[in-house]
């Protein structure tokens, strides 16, 4: 996949980008260039430090969600969740509610918009506090949202990009483009709001299965896209006071498009303190270990041991509110992909086992479901 | 008679004596008959010495000065003589041989010294086939032996043809094993034993010169030196004489042979300066494509470099790959990185002092070269011959076509351009007085894909009066003015903007040398600077930009120094050099100046008030820098040598990253940011081998940096106006070993030097305030040069690096977030290294031909960079691995062979 990190970063990694480009064009780097994978004795990660992540989306009915785990290296196999005692989501009135255990370190809570115990709204802040079974309690600082501004529109269009194939030939081919317009600011707020952004598609895909005891299915498969990047703007720091076609995510048009597909933007509004939590964390994340890159740095935090200030623990919590806006991709708009099975590559391998696991069984993989999602409008 | 004309007549005389033999005795007894009617004495001591085996030595003026009538038959000289001296205070004496010295009583009295008369023999026994010679190299007059028996000699060396004054030629004592150097005026000063002694004159380009010399008493020396027909591929590095690592009492100084750096191999064919000074111990980089270069554990920040008297801010061409210096064009390139002069200042770590040549006072010249991806040209001659001369030289690159032609589309839509240009005007106002006017302008441009670009720029204009008001009283003023400038553009999206800085600065420096007698050498001076500097302005760019721009108020500030420093020959073994340098910097309003909670500049929240400074000072701090520097020699080729300094530095770049960028603003010192200081202290052995022929060295440094600043995480270094909040101060170390030999002549020659080098810092609130490596600490760093040179036209030149890989900051750990994205969590800063760094290189020179005649002369360098296609790290980053969350991963730029091929053309 192909994303346009750089238009979407914060303005300070630019330089570092582009000191990066220019050796790479001074030096003809991409002819002589080589990317190698090494080993690199790293010291192990003794850290039992915990990471608490917590959101809360404030909506109607309003959800929290709390993952709880510890930090794993390199050579750990699991993501060494933690089961804690308690979570608890508290107001500025002291308000609290229990969080329900959903397993592996989840927590989570939906509270309805008239919950008569706790109320959740834009005009109060929120924090949650975590009690582990050594005896440990974490905090948050409290974290207040603001109101998202309501996308006008998510567009795509098809737009043409040079790749080099691995005979090292640039071809052209066929990315989809996505692009959102939106206000930056709501009536509530007084300056334009900062802004995070989530993608997902849920595309259609009418199974193969090789397996006689297995039906042929119709399944709508949602993937989060983008995962390991960071999407967010300062909209504080702009003069406008709207998006219009601001280009987001880009991706090669592909089999996933061959059944219909549905482009998933979630837009939500982020605090001054979230925003820098994110901004670091793309920082972190997008290094590309240069001569010229600042040094990663340990991102901030805003939860804290109430018991032992030298117990750091990493995470964050914030609230948020956020708009969700889809758009159905028609396969003939971009060029009828063919359909996502068979497989191009066939169905089996030469040992007879499955070649494409969503092909043979489609309710074998992830967020997927047979049940038609309630937008979907072909 | 004149003193002279008593020595030619004298010589004259000489070879007479080469057929008669006569006792001592003999000659006082000798009968002459002569009437002699109302002549006066010098004459008829002619008329004797025409007729008679004898010769009389004296100083007319010192004769009686009446006129003598007399008839001598058959009486006896002593006799003679003391008629005609009868009366004065003159007397006389036999030396030698039919050789009668006549001088004044007080004189004769004295106790003369072996060297008198050693030299009064080699004058009287002079043959006949020398005395051409002897012409012009006899130094100063036998009537003025002193009784020591020694001789202060000054004079110049000068082109030969152009007159232009030598800089640095070495001149060579054979007998004596030592020598000195010419100043930056060509001129030299030494004392000197009387008698005869062989003197060798050497200047790289230039053909040696080695003539016997007689010494008789003080005079001067004027050296013409011809240039080399041919390429002078046999001589490697020259610093100074000879044995001037043993000799002089500067340690840790480096000189660079500009004819040298030709030779070496270079990436695309591009000459080097910046890049060759990494072949010397203690000279290191964090990375090919690195700006700058850090010494000694040093910051590239704290170098301070010197193109004649201005400073240069940025000196990387395209990154670092290539330095902004054009090498035809300069005279001499020293790198003080231990010891710094008094005369310098304003930076911790080290000097690099490149001095450009004038013009050629009588002939024109043309050079140019064509290379891979540059080339440049050089047009230099009289404006009136022998009075004044310029000098020109422009150097640009030309990639795009080769960009255009890589079948990658982001590089075709991109273009890489830079030059740079000198000019150079010199006038000789009179004998006494020489005005140089320069100009400078380097440029680089770049964008990338139609996504972003870069510029940066230097110009630079100087004045320089070099006035001689005696031979022992020298003067250097200069004034320049000089802007840097760079920006950086982002051309998509919302965010697209331009982000600008520059720092303009204006000099002045006069510099006094005084020689009051031989071996003692004074130097004082003041010198100021005005520094404005514009930290950063970010405007929107283009029209899909909704950036709200921003800029920060202009920054003065007033660094002024005065210093002395005395160089002085204690004894033959014992040589200090000495010096105090007082710095007064200030800063300078109108400004906004912030005050914090407490004082402590902790973060923006911080802030409680502001005050409004409307000119004037605002802070202010003085440094007094004592600079002092030993060589004691133990024997001819053996000496040790310490040094210690004291350094302070007022302007610093602000980046936080081990590489500046030629874009990372310049910061003045402020009420918050302190100046950085440093002690430097190092201690050497030197000990040269076979007639100087190897060197060899050991030095040991240390520097305690008892002020410095580090960047707190994810610090917003741009147009932040509260930029003292982002960072944090603390201490620093430097502390290492530099070994080096060195082979000078020969058909093999080259050098090998090794550098253990360690750089620490102590920085509250990074890395638990413990120690830890800075970003540059590049603990071992091994250089091999090798050149074979069978014959004058032909060099082969191998060159081997290898370095340890510089500190980096690794993650440790990760977590998942609440989408699946792994985020790294990252030690502590700068504990674990990238892999080491090695490539071998190797070019071959084909040099210019033996026909002086040929007007128009080629040579040819094909060399090939990283001939074993080493992938050395430019980058290790990390990934998402399938299953083990991280894989490291290394990207390197340079991953293949680079051959190319230079031609240089030069017209003469």
């Amino acid at each position: 996949m192909y994303s346009l990190k750089n238009k979407r970063s914060r303005i300070s990694r630019i330089p570092v980008a582009g000191w990066s480009g220019l050796l790479a064009v001074l030096l003809l780097g991409m002819v002589s260039g080589c990317l190698d994978t090494i080993d690199i004795e790293t010291p192990a990660s003794n850290d039992e430090s915990l990471v608490i992540q917590g959101k809360l989306v404030v909506a109607d009915p309003s959800v929290v969600e709390v993952k709880i785990s510890r930090l794993f290296n390199f050579t750990a196999e699991g993501k060494r969740p933690v089961n804690a005692q308690s979570v608890v989501l508290f107001d500025e009135n002291n308000n609290t509610i229990n969080l329900e255990d959903r397993g592996l370190g989840n927590y989570a809570l939906t509270i309805p918009a008239n919950d008569p115990d706790f109320q959740v709204s834009l005009d109060k802040a929120y924090g949650i506090q975590i009690k582990t079974f050594d005896g440990r309690t974490f905090e948050s600082a409290m974290e207040k949202a603001s109101a998202v501004p309501k996308i006008d529109e998510v567009s795509f269009r098809i737009i043409q990009r040079d790749l080099i194939n691995a005979a090292g030939t640039t071809n052209k081919v066929d990315f989809l483009q996505y692009s959102v317009s939106t206000p930056l600011s709501t009536s509530e707020a007084t300056e334009n709001v900062r802004l995070g952004w989530e993608f997902m598609h849920t595309f259609k895909v009418n199974d193969t299965p090789i397996d006689r005891n297995v039906d042929q299915k119709v399944c709508y498969v949602t993937e989060n896209l983008n995962v390991t990047d960071i999407a967010v703007i300062d909209a504080a720091a702009l003069t406008a006071d709207r998006l219009e076609n601001y280009s987001l995510y880009e991706t090669m048009t592909s089999r996933v498009y061959g059944e219909g597909l549905y482009f998933t933007l979630i837009q939500e509004s982020l605090s001054e303190n979230a925003y820098e939590y994110f901004s670091q964390v793309a920082e972190n994340t997008g290094r590309t270990g240069n001569m010229f890159e600042s040094p990663p740095g340990k991102v901030v935090t805003n939860l804290r041991n109430l018991n032992d200030e030298n117990d750091e623990a990493f995470g964050f919590f914030y609230v948020t509110q956020q708009d969700t806006i889809r758009q159905y991709v028609d396969p003939a708009l971009v060029g009828s992909p063919a359909s996502y099975c068979p497989p191009p590559q066939g169905l089996l391998r030469e040992n007879g086992s499955c070649a494409d696991a969503l092909c043979c069984d489609c309710l074998s993989v992830p967020n997927s479901t047979v049940l038609r999602p309630s937008y979907w409008v072909e | 008679m004149k003193a002279s004309d008593l020595f030619r007549w004298a010589a004259f005389g000489c070879s007479l004596l080469l057929s008669i033999s006569l006792s001592a005795q003999a000659a006082l007894d000798l009968r002459i008959n002569a009437i002699i009617q109302d002549q006066p004495v010098a004459r008829i001591l002619e008329t004797i010495e025409s007729q008679h085996p004898v010769r009389f030595f004296f100083k007319a003026d010192e004769l009686p000065t009446r006129k003598i009538t007399a008839n001598f038959s058959d009486t006896r000289l002593e006799e003679a003589l003391n008629e005609m001296l009868s009366g004065s205070t003159v007397s006389f004496f036999l030396y030698r041989e039919g050789a009668v010295i006549i001088a004044p009583e007080w004189m004769i009295n004295e106790v003369f010294s072996a060297n008198y008369y050693k030299a009064l023999e080699e004058s009287i026994s002079g043959s006949e086939t020398s005395r051409e010679e002897q012409k012009e190299i006899i130094i100063g007059d036998i009537s003025q032996l002193r009784p020591s028996g020694k001789a202060a000699v000054s004079g110049t060396v000068v082109d030969a043809e152009s007159g232009e004054p030598i800089i640095g030629a070495t001149i060579l004592w054979t007998q004596l094993g030592s020598g000195t150097a010419t100043d930056a005026d060509g001129a030299f000063t030494a004392e000197l034993p009387t008698g005869k002694l062989e003197m060798k004159v050497q200047y790289v380009g230039y053909q040696d010169m080695i003539r016997e010399v007689t010494v008789l008493s003080d005079g001067e020396l004027n050296i013409k030196l011809n240039t080399e027909a041919v390429n002078l591929q046999e001589i490697l590095v020259r610093a100074d004489a000879p044995d001037d690592n043993v000799e002089s009492a500067q340690i840790g100084v480096t000189r660079l042979d500009v004819q040298e750096i030709k030779k070496l191999p270079a990436l695309l064919g591009e000459v080097d300066v910046v890049n060759s000074l990494l072949l010397y111990p203690g000279v290191s980089t964090v990375g090919e494509g690195a700006s700058g270069f850090n010494v000694r554990g040093g910051e590239v920040d704290q170098n301070l470099i010197l193109q004649d008297d201005g400073f240069i801010f940025n000196v990387s061409h395209a990154l670092g790959f290539f330095s902004t210096f054009n090498a035809d064009l300069i005279s001499n390139v020293e790198l003080y990185k231990g010891n710094i002069p008094a005369q310098f200042g304003g930076r911790l770590s080290s000097v690099l002092d490149v001095e450009m040549r004038d013009g050629d006072y009588e002939d024109f010249h043309l050079k140019g070269s064509i290379g891979a991806i540059s080339s440049k040209i050089s047009l230099e001659g009289p404006v009136i011959k022998g009075t004044s001369s310029f000098i020109g030289g422009f150097r640009s690159s030309y990639t795009d076509w080769i960009l255009k032609r890589i079948d990658v589309p982001e590089v075709q839509k991109s273009s890489a351009f830079f030059y740079d240009a000198n000019f150079r005007y010199s006038h000789r106002l009179n004998d006494k007085n020489t005005l140089t006017l320069a100009a400078y302008s380097a440029q680089d441009e770049f964008t990338y894909n139609e996504d972003f670009g870069f510029e940066y720029g230097t110009q630079m204009g100087q004045l320089i009066l070099r006035s001689i008001f005696n031979d022992n009283f020298y003067s250097r003023f200069s004034l320049t003015a000089s802007k840097y400038n760079s920006s950086q553009f982002d051309f998509g999206g919302l965010n697209a903007s331009r982000l600008d800085n520059d720092l303009s600065y204006f000099k002045f420096k006069e510099q006094l040398t005084l020689t009051p007698k031989e071996g003692l050498k004074l130097d004082a001076g003041i010198s100021s600077v005005l520094y404005q500097v514009d930290p950063g302005s970010r405007s929107p760019y283009g029209p899909e930009s909704q950036l709200v721009a921003s800029s920060l108020e202009e920054e003065k500030g007033l660094e002024s120094a005065a210093f002395a420093n005395a160089e002085w020959e204690i004894s033959p073994a014992l040589l200090v050099s000495a010096g105090l340098r007082f710095s007064l910097y200030q800063y300078l309003g109108p400004q906004t100046v912030f005050e914090y909670r407490d004082g402590i500049p902790t973060n923006a929240a911080a802030i409680i008030d502001s005050t409004r400074y409307d000119g004037g000072s605002i802070a202010s701090y003085s440094s007094l820098e004592p600079r002092i520097s030993m060589r004691y020699r133990l024997n001819a080729s053996l000496s040790v040598k310490a040094g210690y300094s004291r350094t302070s530095q007022f302007i610093n770049q602000i980046f936080n990253s081990a590489s500046p960028t030629p874009t990372s603003q310049w910061q003045l010192s402020t009420n918050y940011i302190q100046p950085n200081r440093s002690h430097n202290m190092s201690f050497g052995i030197f000990k040269n081998f076979s007639d100087n022929t190897w060197e060899t060295s050991a030095e040991v440094f240390y520097r305690s940096i008892d002020q410095l600043y580090d960047y707190k995480d994810f610090a917003q270094l741009t147009v932040n106006d509260h930029l003292e909040t982002e960072l944090r101060n603390g201490i620093g170390r430097a502390y290492g070993l530099e070994l080096s030999v060195k082979k000078k002549e020969g058909a093999v020659n080259g050098w090998i030097s090794y550098t253990y080098s360690r750089s620490e810092r102590q920085v509250e609130g990074i890395n638990k305030s413990d120690w830890y490596p800075s970003n540059f600490d590049i603990p071992h760093d091994l250089s091999l040069v090798v050149n074979y040179q069978p014959n004058q036209r032909n060099t082969l030149t191998f060159n081997f690096n290898f370095s340890k890989g510089r500190p980096a900051t690794f993650p440790l750990g990760n977590y998942e977030t609440l989408r699946g994205s792994i985020i790294p969590i990252y030690s502590e800063r700068n504990q674990i290294r990238i892999p080491d760094y090695h490539r071998l290189d190797v070019a071959y020179t084909l040099g210019k031909g033996y026909n002086k005649t040929k007007k128009i002369k080629t040579s040819w360098t094909i060399s090939v960079y990283n001939v074993y296609g080493r992938r050395n790290a430019f980058s290790v980053f990390f990934t998402q691995g399938p299953f083990q969350g991280v894989q490291a991963n290394k990207l390197s730029i340079l991953g293949s062979a680079f051959p190319s091929v230079t031609l240089n053309i030069e017209l003469l």
